[in-house]
């Protein structure tokens, strides 16, 4: 596991330094431009108190959609990179890292790393940006939810990696897929929405359950416990899927 | 000698198309086992299947006693693969690339570095390392892929025409480490190169659309051409009536024509004579010999194609 941590490490800092532009910058300006693009009409149409309101729930959405993008980007292109594309895939087949458990985890936690380093410049981007108060942001329980919801996306990001035949599938997943499920979802979590005046389908959405006990734990202080153990269970079925998708793919 | 590779009755399809057929192989510790075929015959697949990355629909095999289908992470470890096409990551410069190789298979860092020291400079590609793989040449990225291949000290290696498209001095070196590291490794060896094969191989097995046409030691393999000998001739003109001649003759066994270039293969007591006399004086050259590996390797590919 260390040999296979280390590696991957290394090589995915080598790159990370060597295209920045595209791994580093994107992903947190993607952040940045989906906040200021609702934040500046909201500033001119809503008042002081409307914005008290409104504010935290976009810099969470900003977050979420930070933490999806670097996720995504860092996982789903690398599993297909290493299933599919002829540069890497013979290095891995060849190893006895194909479909081993240390190679699953260490690309996870390399995901999760580099998604929660963008998640924190974003987040204090943000916060030197707006003044808002972290008083009333309930961090230890946010974090559990994040992480939970952090490890839905490294999962789904790996089932579709192994899955897409084509890298352009990717994006197009990402953004007609995965990003207005995660705007949708976010956008209506705002304080002091009952989740009953929630339209009924909205309730299937994907990332509902973590994004609703998120919106509970970062804005209201509090951990829903009911909440808590859907997300748990989600988690461990997208991470138990994936792991499936991982085992099985590969043979020809 | 120990056995490193058994495969028993392996059949592969793809679909309905079967790309090995029935194939049974063996091939011993330290030995450098060549395949050699047509385009398209199953040697790329065939070791596919015994690098564990292609399963095959129907037999068994061990590769160094494990179990081909139920050990398939074991023996990967145990194997050193060079494939047919470039397989480098992009992003990466050759340095790296290798780095992150020795380090996927636990190698420590200053051991890594050693090595990857020796054999660029053994191969002669030292000024490359630095270069990411798409500034350098074929040559050297195809050199660079055979050290990658034997970084991690494989006890079985695994080269898909290792050599192709390559210069001289390229194939030279190549051969020469292969030669002097033999006994370190199991060398299956897919190769176009017939003159390499006859240089380097113990053992060559002949593959013909995915069924193993012939097996056996390049002295074995030319015992069974013994009763033949092969007539090289030019002629100043070739005619129609050239066919009906050949054909009528009791002494040829079959002929290929190439231009005025004609190749006959007779039973070996027959005096050339008899046979550059049914030319009479258009003939310009006539060189007898024995067969060669390439001429066996021609023949058998042809009596497949007769018996189907």
């Amino acid at each position: 596991m260390n040999n296979v941590l280390a590696a991957l490490w290394h090589r995915e800092l080598t790159i990370y330094k060597r295209q920045f532009t595209t791994m580093g910058l994107m992903p947190v300006l993607t952040g940045l431009i989906f906040f200021f693009m609702f934040f500046l009409p909201y500033k001119s149409l809503l008042t002081k108190a409307e914005m008290v309101v409104v504010m935290p729930a976009l810099v969470l959405d900003s977050l979420l959609l930070t933490l999806l993008i670097t996720i995504y980007e860092t996982t789903a292109r690398f599993y297909w990179e290493t299933q599919r594309s002829n540069g890497m895939a013979s290095l891995y087949e060849m190893g006895r890292f194909h479909r081993q458990p240390s190679f699953f985890i260490a690309q996870g936690m390399i995901s999760l790393t580099k998604g929660f380093t963008h998640l924190i410049v974003v987040w204090a981007i943000l916060a030197f940006v707006t003044e808002m108060s972290f008083s009333a942001i309930n961090f230890q329980a946010s974090i559990v939810f994040i992480l939970l919801g952090a490890l839905q996306i490294v999962s789904l990001s790996k089932i579709i990696g192994l899955l897409a035949k084509h890298v352009d599938s990717l994006s197009k997943l990402l953004y007609i897929g995965l990003f207005p499920i995660m705007m949708i979802s976010g956008l209506f979590l705002t304080k002091g929405v009952p989740m009953e005046k929630f339209p009924e389908i909205a309730l299937y959405l994907p990332p509902y359950n973590w994004m609703a006990g998120l919106d509970i734990a970062f804005l209201g202080g509090m951990i829903d416990y009911g909440f808590l153990l859907i997300c748990l269970i989600e988690t461990a079925f997208l991470i138990w899927l994936s792991a499936t998708f991982f085992h099985l793919d590969g043979d020809s | 000698m120990a056995v490193s590779i058994t495969l028993r009755n392996i059949i592969k399809k793809y679909d309905e198309k079967a790309a090995l057929n029935n194939v049974t192989l063996g091939v011993e510790k330290g030995h450098i086992h060549a395949i050699i075929g047509t385009t398209g015959s199953g040697k790329s697949t065939l070791l596919r299947v015994i690098a564990t990355l292609c399963v095959p629909t129907l037999g068994s095999g061990y590769i160094n006693g494990l179990n081909l289908g139920a050990r398939q992470n074991q023996i990967r470890h145990q194997i050193g693969y060079m494939s047919q096409d470039s397989r480098f990551e992009q992003s990466l410069t050759l340095m790296e690339n290798l780095t992150l190789h020795g380090k996927l298979h636990g190698i420590a860092q200053a051991d890594l570095i050693n090595r990857i020291s020796g054999f660029v400079r053994r191969f002669e590609v030292a000024d490359s390392l630095h270069a990411f793989p798409r500034e350098v040449s074929f040559g050297t990225r195809r050199k660079m892929e055979f050290i990658r291949a034997v970084l991690h000290n494989p006890s079985i290696l695994l080269l898909d025409e290792p050599t192709a498209s390559l210069d001289q001095g390229c194939k030279e070196l190549m051969e020469a480490f292969l030669r002097e590291q033999k006994l370190r490794f199991t060398t299956v060896m897919v190769s176009s190169n017939i003159d390499q094969v006859e240089r380097l191989a113990d053992r060559i097995s002949i593959l013909d659309d995915g069924r193993l046409v012939a097996d056996g030691t390049l002295k074995e393999l030319k015992e069974t051409e013994r009763e033949n000998r092969i007539l090289d001739l030019t002629l100043s003109e070739t005619h129609e009536r050239d066919f009906n001649i050949l054909d009528a003759s009791p002494h040829v066994v079959s002929y290929t024509v190439q231009g005025n270039h004609v190749e006959i293969i007779t039973e070996v007591d027959i005096p050339p004579e008899k046979i550059t006399a049914l030319f009479h004086e258009r003939v310009v050259e006539a060189t007898p010999r024995l067969p060669a590996l390439t001429d066996i390797f021609k023949r058998m590919i042809k009596v497949e194609a007769i018996h189907e």
